[in-house]
């Protein structure tokens, strides 16, 4: 279609970006969505093939840019990634890329990550990853929460302790009915009365299908919880210390029964890094349908490269660099463009959207970026702090059988609001399903269950499970890697996490991608608000795994760059912690136009036909996944500007 | 100027035939007795699984030994009616690394004469495992890490180099690294399998089933036919 | 001992043949037990025709004996098999059990094809059946259409009303009058968008390729009679210990009575013009309803057209198969095979759904086509015109060669089909589960306890797919490939099918949570509306 013609261009083609596509073609709106990476394939063989041969199988390893060499190696000979960012036209962070040699150093890592800020205070790394493929970050798990109406009125409630907190400019009942549109659009499993908690309400409706069953782990972690002395609980700071803790299953989009013409969950355990059946919604399938429309198209490989800003204050026209990949995934070519469209939506996540924004500085009115009057632009980067925590039940306990069903199935929500909120910031819990897979890898750098099976044979003790480093055979190997495994469990923990000034992406002035643009640089660290909810999260544990009688095997790494100590109790305590996956507050939503940079129709305050959109908006970061929120904002989002455009 | 956007094509060939167990038939022969039991029963219907044809004395010591170490059954391994052929392709797999210590590992499990019990079960009995590893392990450092690659290889899908296996056993921070054998093969490793499990990415199971507990361990790696078989 | 006596062994087949039952309809799935039985099951099965003169299973093309008149006569008369007959031994020692079974399994797929393909009036008659003649399955008293049965409005379906859509009727009518047969075709987005919206298959001269989905009786009476034709239905208390399992083909051994059980089936169609020759094709003279398109207004035509059959997936749920035998057939023109395309020598000049002479280039292979994909009311199920003014074309290759197995078998069945359409037809393969502890576990010719159809005692569901991957170049096109998971396998994809759940998930006890959605290896309970 001509350019004349468009109606909206939309960068990017994760979450936001796909479901505002459709229901803008659902209106017949003319659409150019631009894409930065690889195009929808026509089957997943590519994707799973990849997977299964990864030997560290971190949640970007399915997809493109590969991070893979032919053998599925990820470093080569001398220990360096395989994949140089500097060279990769349209990158991503990647976990590999995370421990102490790396974090910090911009030819291994994608996100130029700071040790530490102006004054000298020390910084820690951002882990948390994204993909960059049409689809987005495909690589989600699939927990479809909403958040409780406290969540949007942190200043309110709790502002008199806690100055960084701002209240939303959106409150829950007026983003309710767009929370049930989002569930219906993506196909969310849950049950009403168990999710009726902390204020949540359904007047919309119910979820679109029944919610997906629980685990054994679950089970046993719900018993351990429910007789609890209240004198042990009151380190919760709730409104009273709680005599038991409701775990209660998790709202998610993946199918409980046929839904949309996908098939429901075959528990393949596999939800991240991908399903093996979609039988979990990701974004291909939004952008699929809105590309179904003959006024929708996308052209992929193309990353926005400035928003050229009008005298008017409005956007005139996006520049982009288009660029052709050989079948080795290496740049062979790239050409630049440009494209006009009435309304520019920019759905490139937390970091790639203040980014592009903070690149574009031509013209009178962007000398500080694009949408950035506020000076808020990469300011307030959050993301759940994620706590993890592994055990093993005693052996004279049923065993919890993990590795089976979806990686998550339940959790605990119920301590996410509470007067403790004055002081610390909030948990949610997540019950893990694949025992210690992923979380062991914090500490012995390979995965399980390879590290429990190679203890026993190969005779040494990584895991701690094999005290005496016995290598066994036959029989007495398996029955012990049985009794050990079936007995495994691990929980996390996502934090509340203020929104900091000082945790900023900027761009980096020395680091390039592929295609010569500038990449992200990361400026991050916890505040002690934060850190006290670790602290608390921490002393949950503990007190879980009694319950439990479970054996903590939680450790440590020794050169973790995301350690520090506490004294807790008077024991001094290592804790640290991982990215939970949720890039939020970067562009935030607000009424003030100086405190803020879109209002709550993601729509920016310095010019009306531009809207940024994502969980850069979130001014605030609950303890909820972020996912059904910016949903939810989408739909509503899309519905104004088809009325507007 | 936008332009539309065309799908990819599906890369270059995949793998052909490699699921089929095919010989070439290159003889001819008839079912002797067929034309007269023909007259009165329309034919045999055999659900019971047969030996299979004497089998290469190699490749039968690799699947003792595998057996063996590993602790599940060998007709688990490698069924007689054999869709996967993980047995021959693990053999081919090893084998084609030429390494001496292979040819130790398949003549000390010939040496030592190992009983594989009749089903149900067919786990090969502690004593003789332990026999074996020690026999294995009175052979050396090379074989012996070498039987733990073999073991690891059918465990995980993946092979994890005997030297890499030695220098763990000496410093437990050494780094491990492991290539996966083939998709396939990370699909068919037992170690999940052990664990009442599948592995992570593989599920052969029906919607709802983590919300039971799995079936008994014998269920997964012993041979068993529940039925009265024919 | 060598023996051509054909005869001798023949002789109580003769017998069998002379008293064969033209197919009637199945006994009432009710009649379970055996003794009820009274059709007449195919019991031919590989290696007895072996040790009569023919030679099934030579794998050298040269020495392809032709097939004698006698044998020709038993295969094309017998009939549909009951369940497969298959065994570990074959004529060449050495010979893995793998493959014997697969031949067997392979060689009832062909008699199983021929079965249903025979005249629907005639079902010995296959060797006189014209391309158009009407096949059994065609028949409305034995095969019904997926959509006749999952009606709107909790509308309670009858094996006899064949469900004309509103937008055919007139046409249908005026055909009725002049006693024309049509039949027809009502088409969703699964009938030309192929599973999970992988996408639509465009042949050489731009029409769309129609999937269509049907069950026989026993299937029918199943779905009908625990009130699974409905979400309500299948949602209800009375539904809520449901164990879905479609009664099994089986037969005795030494009567060879017995039932052939549920069968369903997918059938590809090609859209025949003035361009094709028809008489390559088993046809048919069709109306076909086109499907609901969001970007359109009104409603969706119907159009006569005739439709020629280019893919056939027949899937038979047997007691010694509960995770069913699933066969796949293709017209021998769709599309060359990858070795063709690599060594750039095809076999043949033309092809339904490829063009030798376009480069890969111009023509990616495999590619699905740009879209949408939604077939426009005005154009009549021909592909909308790319963005340039060109037509596009689907430009497909078999991703997995055929085994020489399967070309052989192909080419002595296709001999002895040659004076007739189905000539033109080759097998794909037949896909089974081969793990006997798994299978046996759940099947009643092993006696075991209690067949386990909702497999909760198993750990694996699809005991062992053998061969592990298949897929038809019509109906899985855009999925082909040897990957686990992702790539095109009848029972790894089938063992994922379940229906709405009939049943709440939350609750501790175990035994509540048992049978949650499971449907038997199909994807057609959660048609239900």
């Amino acid at each position: 279609m001509a350019d004349d013609d468009i109606d909206v261009v939309i960068v990017g083609s994760g979450f936001a970006g796909s479901l505002i596509a459709n229901e803008l073609a659902k209106e017949h709106k003319k659409i150019v969505i631009l894409e930065a990476g690889d195009r929808v394939p026509p089957n997943i063989n590519d994707y799973m093939e990849r997977f299964y041969k990864a030997s560290i199988k971190v949640p970007e390893s399915p997809y493109t840019p590969s991070l893979f060499d032919e053998n599925g190696h990820a470093f080569d000979d001398k220990g360096h990634p395989v994949e140089d960012p500097g060279k990769v036209a349209a990158g991503r962070p990647s976990a590999i890329a995370l421990d102490a040699s790396m974090w910090s150093d911009g030819t291994k890592s994608y996100l130029v990550q700071k040790t530490e800020d102006k004054d000298k205070r020390k910084l820690t790394p951002f882990s948390s990853t994204y993909d960059r493929v049409a689809g987005g970050t495909a690589h989600w798990l699939g927990t479809s929460l909403r958040f409780v109406p406290k969540d949007f009125r942190m200043k309110s409630e709790y502002g008199g302790s806690v100055p960084e907190f701002v209240d939303w400019p959106i409150d829950y009942d007026e983003l309710e009915k767009w929370y049930h549109d989002a569930e219906i659009e993506i196909g969310v499993s849950g049950n009403v009365a168990d999710q009726s908690f902390h204020g949540i309400k359904f007047p919309s409706g119910p979820y679109p299908m029944p919610q997906i069953p629980n685990s054994l782990t679950d089970r046993a972690i719900g018993k351990a919880l429910e007789k609890l002395d209240p004198a042990e609980t009151a380190f919760l700071g709730m409104e009273q210390a709680p005599t038991s803790i409701a775990v209660r299953g998790l709202p998610a989009a993946r199918n409980s029964q046929p839904y949309k013409g996908r098939r429901a969950c075959a528990g393949n355990t596999n939800c991240i890094p991908i399903c093996p059946i979609q039988a979990k919604y990701d974004p291909t399938v939004s952008l699929n349908d809105a590309l179904n429309h003959k006024n929708v198209e996308m052209m992929s490989n193309t990353v926005a490269s400035d928003i050229i800003v009008g005298d008017d204050k409005l956007v005139k026209e996006i520049r982009y660099i288009r660029y052709r990949l050989d079948s080795n995934g290496k740049l062979v070519g790239k050409v630049n463009g440009s494209i006009k469209a009435k309304t520019y939506v920019i759905a490139a996540n937390a970091i790639e959207t203040p980014r592009l924004l903070l690149m574009s500085t031509k013209g009178p009115h962007t000398k500080n970026g694009v949408a950035n009057s506020s000076g808020m632009v990469g300011q307030h980067l959050m993301d759940h702090p994620y706590y993890v925590a592994w055990g093993q039940l005693p052996m004279t306990a049923d065993p919890v059988y993990p590795y089976r069903g979806p990686l998550i199935t339940s959790g605990i929500g119920d301590l996410c609001d509470g007067p403790f909120r004055a002081k610390r910031g909030a948990f949610r819990v997540d019950i893990g399903n694949e025992a210690w897979n992923f979380v062991i890898a914090s500490v012995v750098k390979s995965s399980d269950p390879n590290v429990t099976a190679i203890d026993f044979i190969n005779g040494v003790n990584r895991s701690r499970l094999n005290s005496d480093s016995k290598a066994l055979f036959g029989p007495a190997l398996t029955d012990t890697l049985n009794r050990n495994l079936t007995r495994q469990f691990r929980i996390g923990f996502l934090v509340e996490q203020t929104p900091d000034p000082g945790n900023t992406v900027t761009v980096s002035k020395t680091f390039r991608d592929g295609l010569g643009l500038l990449r992200p640089e990361i400026s991050y660290s916890l505040s002690p608000y934060t850190k006290a909810g670790i602290v608390a999260a921490y002393k949950f544990k503990n007190l879980l795994f009694k319950m439990l009688h479970a054996t903590d095997f939680t450790r440590v790494g020794d050169d973790d760059p995301s350690k520090w100590v506490e004294t807790i109790d008077g024991q001094q305590v290592d804790l640290n912690y991982t990215g939970a996956g949720h890039i939020m507050g970067t562009y935030r939503m607000g009424r003030a136009e100086k405190d803020s940079v879109v209002d709550s129709f993601q729509k920016s305050h310095d010019h009306d036909n531009l809207y940024l959109v994502g969980s850069g908006t979130f001014p605030t970061s609950a303890t909820a996944n972020p996912t059904l929120t910016i949903a939810a904002l989408a739909l509503r989002t899309a519905d104004r500007i088809a009325k507007r455009v | 100027m936008t332009e539309r956007d065309h799908r990819d094509t599906v890369s270059a060939a995949q793998d052909g035939a490699g699921d089929h167990q095919v010989t070439a038939i290159s003889r001819r022969t008839v079912l002797a007795g067929a034309a007269a039991t023909a007259a009165l029963s329309f034919g045999v219907d055999a659900m019971a699984e047969t030996p299979p044809a004497a089998a290469d004395a190699n490749l039968d010591a690799f699947l003792n030994l595998s057996a063996a170490l590993t602790g599940i059954a060998k007709k688990m391994l490698a069924p007689d009616t054999d869709s996967l052929g993980m047995g021959k392709g693990y053999f081919d797999f090893v084998d084609g690394k030429k390494l001496s210590d292979f040819a130790t590992l398949l003549q000390v499990t010939k040496d030592a004469n190992l009983q594989i019990p009749p089903p149900p079960g067919g786990i090969i009995a502690q004593p003789d495992v332990d026999r074996l590893a020690k026999a294995i392990a009175d052979k050396g450092d090379a074989p012996k890490y070498l039987a733990r690659s073999i073991m690891l290889m059918w465990y995980l899908g993946a092979w994890y180099e005997p030297s890499v296996l030695k220098a763990l056993a000496k410093d437990p921070k050494a780094i491990v690294s492991y290539t996966v054998v083939s998709p396939k093969a990370y699909t068919q490793g037992w170690l999940w399998r052990v664990a009442q499990a599948h592995p992570m990415g593989y599920s052969d199971m029906q919607f709802g089933y983590w919300t039971r507990k799995p079936e008994e361990i014998s269920d997964f790696i012993e041979f068993r036919i529940k039925g009265k078989g024919a | 001992m060598r023996t051509r006596n054909w005869l001798g062994f023949g002789l109580v087949n003769i017998l069998a043949v002379a008293a064969l039952a033209t197919w009637s309809e199945p006994a009432a799935a009710q009649a379970q037990s055996q003794a009820a039985d009274t059709f007449k099951c195919n019991m031919l099965h590989a290696e007895q025709t072996v040790a009569g003169s023919t030679d099934l299973t030579s794998s050298d093309p040269k020495k392809l004996t032709p097939v004698n008149e006698s044998t020709k006569d038993l295969i094309l008369k017998f009939g549909l098999p009951c369940d497969a007959i298959n065994i570990p031994d074959g004529p060449v020692p050495g010979t893995p059990a793998a493959a014997n079974r697969q031949r067997g399994f392979d060689f009832y797929s062909w008699l199983t094809f021929i079965a249903l393909n025979a005249p629907a009036d005639d079902p010995t008659g296959i060797a006189k059946s014209s391309p158009d003649t009407k096949a059994v399955w065609e028949d409305g008293k034995m095969f019904k259409p997926l959509l006749d049965v999952m009606l709107a409005n909790n509308e309670l379906p009858t094996w006899e009303k064949a469900v004309i859509p509103p937008a055919c009727q007139s046409l249908y009518d005026e055909r009725k009058r002049e006693h024309k047969d049509r039949m027809l075709v009502k088409m969703i987005e699964e009938s030309f968008n192929e599973p999970f919206k992988t996408g639509a298959l465009i042949d050489q001269h731009n029409n769309y390729a129609i999937f269509d989905i049907l069950m026989n009786r026993v299937m029918f009476d199943y779905i009908v009679d625990h009130k699974l034709y409905n979400q309500q239905g299948q949602k209800s208390d009375e539904n809520a210990n449901l164990r879905v399992d479609f009664l099994g083909g089986h037969h005795d051994k030494m009567t060879g009575l017995g039932d052939p059980g549920a069968i369903m089936l997918k059938v590809s169609w090609k859209i025949l013009t003035d361009q094709d020759d028809k008489r390559k094709f088993h046809h048919v003279e069709a109306l076909v309803a086109m499907p609901e398109n969001s970007d359109e207004k009104g409603t969706p035509p119907c159009i006569e057209r005739t439709l020629g059959l280019v893919g056939m997936h027949i899937v038979h749920k047997t007691v010694s198969r509960p995770q069913w035998i699933w066969t796949s057939f293709e017209h021998a023109d769709n599309v060359p095979e990858v070795k063709e395309v690599q060594a750039h020598d095809f076999k043949k000049k033309y092809y339904n759904f490829f063009d030798p002479a376009c480069n890969a280039q111009k023509c990616p292979i495999n590619a699905t086509p740009p879209r949408p994909w939604d077939p426009e009311y005005a154009a009549h199920l021909q592909f909308h015109k790319m963005a340039d003014g060109k037509q596009f074309h689907s430009q497909i290759v078999r991703m997995v060669n055929l085994t020489d197995e399967t070309n052989t078998m192909n080419r002595q069945f296709q001999s002895i089909l040659s004076k007739t359409v189905w000539s033109n037809y080759i097998m794909i393969g037949t896909q089974w589960p081969s793990s006997f502890p798994c299978t046996g576990d759940h099947s009643t010719i092993s006696g075991a306890p209690v067949p386990k159809t909702d497999f909760d005692k198993q750990p694996d569901m699809n005991c062992a797919p053998a061969p592990t991957f298949l897929a038809n170049s019509t109906l899985e096109t855009f999925s082909q490939g040897t990957i686990p998971q992702a790539s095109s396998s009848c029972m790894a994809c089938h063992g994922n099918a379940t229906g709405y759940l009939r049943r709440s998930a939350s609750g501790t006890d175990e035994q509540k949570q048992k049978f949650m959605n499971q449907s038997d290896f199909t994807f057609m309970l959660e048609k239900a509306r």
